[in-house]
């Protein structure tokens, strides 16, 4: 597990009000964590904040479990890379 | 079928297909003042689901000044108060208003969802931020929204969940901090003093919606600021009278500028008629009671003591409640549907709270306790509540 997946899954942790230990990758972000579309626009808001990444609200209908919301932030992070 | 109408037509469908299934427990036919109990569909039964929590809409001091301002006045000034001008009973309310929070200026609107959203929208605007307790009423969503800001969420109650959301949005001068101060869900009190000490470290404005406070909590009535020892701090209040008044209405309190800002920008304010001067005077001679009469508010306090302690010693989970505003945790949706069928057909009058209204875990009844639940009342409640508990298999 990468630095970056240690921080996104505290803080879907903080907001889905769970311990970090009891986070795993295959959970579903709405059924198995309870969010709803406010705690996962604030998810996201947080992301942008933590990593400086750009994450539009509309990416929200396309992630479904914490591997989905680590494999968006892997990707934004290349694509930031790449654009430097 | 255009688009439209098919998106009504399961709306229609949905409903149908709940009370046809005797699921519905929503927009009940009430044929009686809404007492300690009331005639609904044709049968007595034990209120247990509003808001009246000091039974003040009936009270006779309060239909009194209702009739005798409708002698008076009519029913409507005729438009609204920019256009068709303000009566003195208004003034009279929004001066009395000011001195019960202790601000320097009041504004009040004929509804306190239309006044809450209303006044966010023109308070925050594009370049600013407003930071929401998760658990915030709808008004104050739906405000924020309009307003076109900026939004984040601060897990509920958490005031150090919000100190770091604060820090974390430094780059943003504009900052609005808001916080039901009853949750009108949970029927928990925000941290006020932790809220207000992080909201002035950054500098931020602090918002309270006293919807459910006013008149409720607080030694005499003066809701969560009187509560936290926080009166004349706090940087702006709403709330309604639709709880402890037993009427309708909203205002928002706050600095003469505000106020004024309020009352120059705000559409829903501008383009809604006057609150109606009856209502008004019903909700000036609720303010006389909380003063004159205090036995109201003990007996809120006693009734919602008894009850609560009750229902734990029977097993009840009653969430976080502090207050007259009490959720049973039923955390299932099917077994909540049938706990408020066995409460119905028993004489409570309860009301289930859905997914989605909350979560598929978070489903409850949530009831609201009155200072006019007479001893009986509680006692038959508690006994009929026991029997549906265990009936559902949740005790």
């Amino acid at each position: 597990m990468t630095n970056i997946d240690e921080e996104a899954i505290k803080i879907i942790a903080k907001v889905s009000q769970k311990n970090p230990g009891e986070i795993t990758n295959n959970m579903k972000l709405f059924e198995d964590l309870g969010l709803d579309s406010m705690k996962g626009t604030e998810i996201l808001a947080r992301f942008a904040d933590k990593f400086g990444l750009e994450v539009e609200d509309s990416i929200l209908g396309k992630i479904f479990t914490v591997n989905d919301a680590l494999n968006l932030l892997k990707k934004k992070q290349q694509k930031k890379g790449a654009g430097k | 079928m255009n688009v439209i109408l098919e998106k009504c037509k399961v709306t229609y469908d949905t409903a149908e297909a709940l009370k046809a299934g005797g699921k519905y427990f929503y927009h009940r036919l009430i044929q009686s003042p809404c007492e300690n109990h009331v005639i609904c569909e044709g049968r007595e039964m034990i209120m247990m689901a509003c808001n009246n929590y000091l039974g003040f809409a009936t009270h006779p001091k309060v239909k009194e000044a209702a009739t005798a301002a409708v002698n008076k006045y009519g029913m409507s000034t005729g438009g609204s108060r920019l256009i068709c001008g303000t009566t003195e009973m208004h003034l009279k309310l929004e001066e009395r208003l000011a001195k019960f929070y202790q601000t320097e200026a009041t504004i009040i609107f004929p509804s306190g969802y239309q006044c809450v959203m209303g006044s966010i929208s023109v308070l925050a605007g594009k370049q600013d931020l407003i930071i929401n307790d998760y658990l915030n009423h709808a008004s104050i969503l739906e405000g924020a929204i309009l307003s076109g800001a900026k939004t984040r969420t601060f897990m509920h109650n958490d005031m150090e969940d919000l100190d770091d959301v604060l820090s974390s949005t430094k780059n943003i001068p504009g900052k609005l901090v808001i916080g039901d101060s009853v949750f009108s869900m949970d029927g928990d009190i925000i941290n006020l003093p932790e809220m207000y000490k992080v909201a002035k470290k950054h500098d931020a404005l602090l918002m309270l919606d006293e919807a459910h406070g006013m008149g409720v909590i607080g030694e005499t009535g003066r809701g969560a600021p009187e509560y936290f020892g926080l009166q004349g701090k706090i940087d702006i209040i709403s709330g309604t009278f639709s709880k402890f008044a037993g009427a309708i209405g909203g205002f928002t309190a706050s600095t003469k500028e505000v106020v004024s800002h309020i009352r120059h920008t705000c559409r829903s304010y501008l383009f809604s008629a006057a609150p109606p001067v009856p209502q008004v005077a019903g909700i000036l001679a609720a303010f006389d009671l909380l003063d004159e009469e205090p036995q109201w508010l003990q007996r809120l306090w006693e009734n919602t003591r008894f009850f609560t302690e009750e229902m734990k010693r029977l097993g009840f989970d009653l969430g976080f409640s502090k207050t007259p505003c009490n959720p049973i945790m039923i955390r299932d949706q099917e077994k909540t549907i049938r706990m408020n069928q066995i409460l119905h057909a028993n004489g409570i009058f309860a009301i289930a709270i859905l997914f989605p209204a909350v979560a598929m875990k978070e489903t409850r009844i949530r009831l609201g306790i009155m200072a006019t639940h007479t001893r009986e009342d509680l006692e038959k409640a508690i006994e009929i509540f026991k029997k549906a508990g265990k009936e559902v298999g949740i005790i």
